[in-house]
């Protein structure tokens, strides 16, 4: 059992722990804890958040380093499982079993009390009410989504390993789902949930872990990983008429730009305060009688940000 | 064992398309003693020729090696074994009723074939007990051909593969004509079983062992290949 502070309540560490699959390394070193409430793991595909969650979830066994479930090894101790919900990412189902059967099954094979009931509140709680005596089999992604959650929730867990739960969700079920998970959260339970989606994590835990090539690049507040990824510095084409040249030169006097190059009359702009080029450009252009056509950012996909954050870590001697 | 997760293995393993095509197989048996009858040739003799060469050797295993191999392979490569294996379950409590559920579907697509053959057996030497002799072979040549196929799935990426290999090359053609080879085909002690329900039963490919120490060979090699696959599922990794 690990030692906790006056106070904590860990649920989950991971200590130090790297996989690899021959040559390859899915983790490496990463280590974290997990208190009660919503915890997002966050990553671009094949960054490792499926290697963690099935780590957490005692599928496999790190190649260095422990991974403690509710001061449990899962891997030795199965009766931990009676406490641990998972959704991981595999689509199967067995297609002959009804939404029902499944669920109240997987209730009864953790041993709880009345599991009809278990299983009719937990398809409740993912709203699939309608479709319970339907065969998964014909179940769309979306419902056989709310099938895996309803099988991880119907024992009541105190720790849910989620992994891209909301995949497959359409807009009204993501609500639901995100809402379901804050609940979770607040109700004093471990969530852990996997995203490569910021702004999904953001809506649903207060706190986050990034991963990136398998490496910890950043923990803590979803708002201050957002604010980090917000202010990074951007790179920006900016197709400007006119007086082009001259707008260049005042970004870069005012000390709105950090570099200015122009790329087929367009002038490429680095800079570290969006915020300050978004107010001042066009007035700036106006001043200087040049036009300014369009705008658009450069590189600002999640590999981008992910590179960013990761090159932010290794600044701060990662 | 878990009867919930033996009725959902059987569901699996047997209530599919799959089933009704495996089912075929044990009719060609009955087929050819059906042609046997109607040519006045069906007897004890017929019948242990019928026994040794087409449904122990061939009919039997490519069942066993067919359901055997998809009751815990497929779960693994489907991914549904991972909900098993959330629970607090002994690893052995999921491989047990996967693999009693592989070794009763394949006796129960055998059984019609054999019932078939064994009510078209007529003759003086022919009785309850060689026929009570030929069940108790397909019951324990399934267990231990179900649990041997269902370990290999979870060693080996081409557990049906593998199994061929070893059904055709080794008990079909190695330990035909080399001696030694007999004491490892499941195969020959499900014969050594039959024989000893049918004195007339001359087979040369049978070990030199009693009917009932080799059923209790099989069922120890059924035992001991369902308790290996119950520690695998515990050391794995699950995909």
């Amino acid at each position: 059992m690990v030692a906790l502070p006056e106070g904590r309540r860990l649920t989950l560490t991971f200590q130090g722990v790297s996989k690899w699959y021959g040559d390859t390394v899915a983790l490496a070193e990463v280590s974290f804890e997990l208190e009660p409430g919503v915890t997002g793991l966050l990553g671009h595909n094949g960054a490792g958040k499926s290697t963690a969650l099935a780590l957490c979830a005692g599928f496999a066994d790190p190649s260095t380093g422990t991974v403690r479930v509710l001061g449990h090894d899962p891997r030795r101790e199965p009766e931990v499982y009676r406490r641990i919900g998972i959704v991981h990412d595999r689509d199967g189902l067995w297609p002959f079993l009804t939404a029902r059967e499944l669920v109240e099954m997987m209730a009864g094979l953790r041993d709880v009390p009345d599991p009809p009931r278990a299983a009719a509140e937990a398809i409740a709680w993912v709203g699939l009410e309608d479709a319970a005596e339907r065969r998964v089999g014909g179940f769309s992604k979306g419902m056989r989504q709310r099938v895996k959650l309803a099988q991880a929730l119907v024992h009541s867990p105190e720790l849910l390993l989620l992994d891209e739960p909301l995949n497959g969700l359409d807009p009204v079920q993501r609500r639901h789902v995100v809402e379901l998970i804050r609940r979770l959260g607040a109700e004093g339970r471990t969530v852990l949930v996997s995203s490569h989606v910021l702004h999904e994590v953001e809506r649903m835990a207060p706190r986050v872990v990034v991963l990136v090539n398998g490496r910890l690049v950043a923990e803590g507040e979803t708002g201050a990983i957002r604010d980090l990824i917000r202010d990074r510095p951007r790179t920006l084409r900016i197709a400007a008429g006119g007086a082009a040249q001259a707008l260049a030169r005042e970004l870069v006097g005012e000390g709105l730009a950090s570099g200015v190059r122009i790329d087929n009359g367009a002038l490429v702009v680095e800079t570290g305060d969006m915020d300050a080029l978004g107010r001042r450009l066009m007035p700036l252009a106006r001043d200087l009688s040049a036009t300014v056509d369009r705008v658009e950012p450069l590189g600002d996909d999640l590999e981008s940000v992910y590179t960013y954050l990761t090159d932010h870590a290794r600044g701060r001697g990662r | 064992m878990n009867r919930t997760l033996f009725r959902l293995a059987m569901r699996r393993l047997l209530l599919r398309r799959r089933s009704v095509l495996l089912a075929l197989a044990p009719m060609l048996a009955a087929l050819v003693a059906v042609v046997q009858a109607a040519g006045g040739t069906a007897d004890a003799q017929a019948f242990s020729g019928l026994m040794e060469q087409l449904f122990l050797p061939t009919i039997l295993p490519f069942l066993a090696l067919v359901i055997g191999s998809s009751a815990i392979g497929e779960e693994r490569d489907d991914g549904t074994i991972l909900y098993l294996a959330s629970t607090p379950l002994p690893r052995l409590a999921i491989a047990l009723p996967a693999i009693v559920a592989a070794a009763v579907t394949t006796v129960v697509l055998c059984l019609p074939g054999l019932a078939i053959v064994i009510a078209l057996s007529p003759g003086d030497d022919f009785s309850v007990s060689a026929a009570a002799w030929a069940i108790a072979a397909v019951v324990v040549g399934a267990c231990a051909y179900a649990a041997a196929f269902g370990a290999l799935s979870l060693r080996v990426k081409r557990p049906v593969v593998i199994g061929l290999i070893y059904v055709l090359f080794w008990e079909g053609s190695i330990a035909t004509f080399a001696p030694s080879a007999r004491w490892l085909s499941l195969g020959a002690y499900a014969r050594a079983v039959v024989a000893g329900g049918l004195p007339s039963f001359t087979d040369y490919n049978v070990p030199a062992i009693g009917a009932l120490a080799a059923a209790a060979l099989l069922a120890g090699v059924a035992a001991l290949a369902t308790w290996w696959c119950g520690r695998r599922l515990a050391r794995v990794e699950l995909p």
